[in-house]
């Protein structure tokens, strides 16, 4: 199977969020399907921790030229995914589609997912102390079907399939967009954002001016978790030659205290 | 000094603390190592085969969660104890802060360039060196392991009681709690090397067991010490 990436389309969303209840919906399915719970439960219960996808709807610009956007919070699937580097347990992973998962049976809870993430996307769930975020339907993408939030749209503004083939389709919509408005518009996320979270899975369609508007981070960073890491890298090397340097230290005590008793200088240490 | 000729080097308080804290800092080493690192997954393995075998789970992706839960109890269990006895001996040095061996004898970069000099004299070239109780390295790293000790504590405890911070201040925190943590640790290497080198019985001896050490060897091994005592 090969790497499949979700798209989003900032000008062809009519704001109907039937992503976000189908992704809902899913998810309650799959616990249903998995045998966790009943219809009634999954229905009922709250469960704020599956809300993988969490558009909101803002306004932007003054009167008359103001007009609505929509951020959305959700995984980005990140090319280096931060959040499983950091993980303990190895309770996430990244599947063969290239959807980057967590294995709620192995979370603890401890909460460095969420620290480690750019996009503030991992959710803690104090109820059950696990970590939830979007699977990528990779059930669903690892059985021939669509994700859940891509089925459901209507207006093909969330598209997904073959990494080369989505990214040519977004290329060629955003250069649609800046031809016929005449302002820029890029694919945000196709492009290497940062050695910290790489290329993105889930790529956006937007005016390279609206970036902020649409709360797309074009620096997307944890200063502390990635000066943690080079710590790792640098505490190792500095461990190793302290260990080497205090072995070092010894053998020449030994032999230079060796030498002062030959040479009849005696022990000072004595 | 006292009639035996004595020097009483470290107080019963210290000499308790101190051997606690070594159990404390062993613990939360091998508890938080497999968390900062994959390359110390092999302790929660460790600890993670056995739970798993006693209780039946013998899913081999459950055994690396397994232990690291354990640990986390174990880290968090040894860092609120360590804590704990950790009041008393602050305020104990609180109340004798401005006598305490840790301040410098002399201020300035050419004390610090003679302290070193004083060093190489002991270290290296094997002479009497003109030490205080402590030498400028035991103080430089006894800052550094009070500065390490004081942001770790401070962040752990950010760390455990989290609720109401965001994501990224907590970051902040686990980037802190890791980088003083392997400061630390490489400090105590050192300081581990030098208190169980066979040059420092002496005050192995006195921190371990009687808290006492001999006058003459002060008088040889500490002499800014020794006058300083010979003042009092
Ligand atoms: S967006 Fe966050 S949770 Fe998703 S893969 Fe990237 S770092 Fe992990
Ligand atoms: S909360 Fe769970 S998924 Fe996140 S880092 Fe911790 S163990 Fe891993
Ligand atoms: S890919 Fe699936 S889990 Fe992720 S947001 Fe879409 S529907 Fe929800």
């Amino acid at each position: 199977m090969k790497e499949q990436i979700k798209c989003y389309d900032t000008q062809a969303c009519i704001r109907c969020f039937a992503c976000m209840i189908n992704c809902s919906v899913e998810n309650r399915v799959r616990l249903q399907r998995e045998g966790i719970m009943n219809v009634e439960q999954s229905v009922q219960s709250k469960m704020p921790h599956f809300n993988y996808l969490t558009p909101s709807r803002r306004e932007i610009g003054v009167y008359p030229n103001a007009r609505q956007v929509t951020t959305f919070n959700h995984c980005n699937h990140c090319e280096n995914s931060p959040c499983q580097h950091i993980c303990p347990t190895g309770a996430i992973s990244t599947r063969v589609g290239g959807e980057v998962v967590i294995n709620a049976d192995i979370c603890i809870g401890c909460q460095s997912c969420g620290d480690a993430c750019p996009f503030d996307v991992p959710k803690y769930s104090a109820d059950n102390g696990k970590a939830y975020k979007c699977t990528g339907c990779y059930d669903r993408v690892e059985n021939g079907l669509k994700q859940s939030c891509v089925e459901a749209c209507p207006t093909t503004a969330m598209f997904s399939g073959l990494s080369n083939e989505v990214i040519e389709e977004a290329k060629k919509r955003a250069s649609l967009y800046s031809e016929k408005t005449g302002k820029k518009y890029i694919v945000y996320g196709a492009e290497t954002l940062n050695n910290y979270v790489g290329k993105l899975k889930w790529i956006t369609i937007v005016e390279e001016s609206e970036l902020a508007a649409y709360q797309l981070d074009t620096r997307p960073e944890r200063t502390a978790i990635q000066w943690r890491d080079y710590a790792k890298t640098g505490g190792g090397i500095l461990a190793v030659a302290t260990l080497v340097g205090t072995t070092a230290h010894f053998i020449y005590w030994l032999d230079k205290r060796k030498k002062k008793i030959a040479e009849g200088k005696g022990d000072i240490h004595e | 000094m006292n009639s035996n000729k004595t020097v009483l080097a470290y107080s019963s308080l210290e000499i308790w603390f101190h051997k606690h804290m070594i159990h404390f800092v062993a613990f939360l080493s091998l508890s938080g190592l497999p968390i900062l690192s994959d390359k110390f997954q092999f302790i929660a393995y460790g600890i993670g085969y056995p739970i798993n075998f006693f209780t039946g789970d013998m899913n081999t992706e459950h055994i690396l969660a397994s232990g690291i839960s354990f640990l986390r109890v174990i880290h968090w269990a040894s860092a609120f104890a360590l804590t704990g006895i950790m009041i008393p001996f602050v305020i104990s040095m609180l109340r004798k802060v401005l006598t305490l061996s840790i301040w410098p004898d002399r201020w300035g970069a050419v004390a610090i360039v003679d302290g070193v000099v004083e060093m190489k004299k002991n270290y290296i070239d094997l002479e009497h060196a003109e030490f205080g109780k402590m030498n400028t390295g035991q103080k430089a790293s006894a800052w550094v392991i009070m500065l390490c000790m004081f942001i770790i504590v401070v962040s752990g405890y950010m760390l455990v009681f989290r609720s109401g911070l965001t994501h990224n201040f907590i970051s902040l925190a686990r980037g802190a709690h890791a980088i003083s943590y392997i400061i630390l640790a490489v400090t105590l290497i050192i300081h581990i090397y030098f208190a169980t080198h066979p040059a420092n019985r002496a005050a192995y001896k006195a921190m371990f067991k009687t808290g006492e050490m001999d006058a003459d060897y002060v008088k040889e091994h500490h002499p800014l010490w020794y006058r300083k005592l010979q003042k009092v």
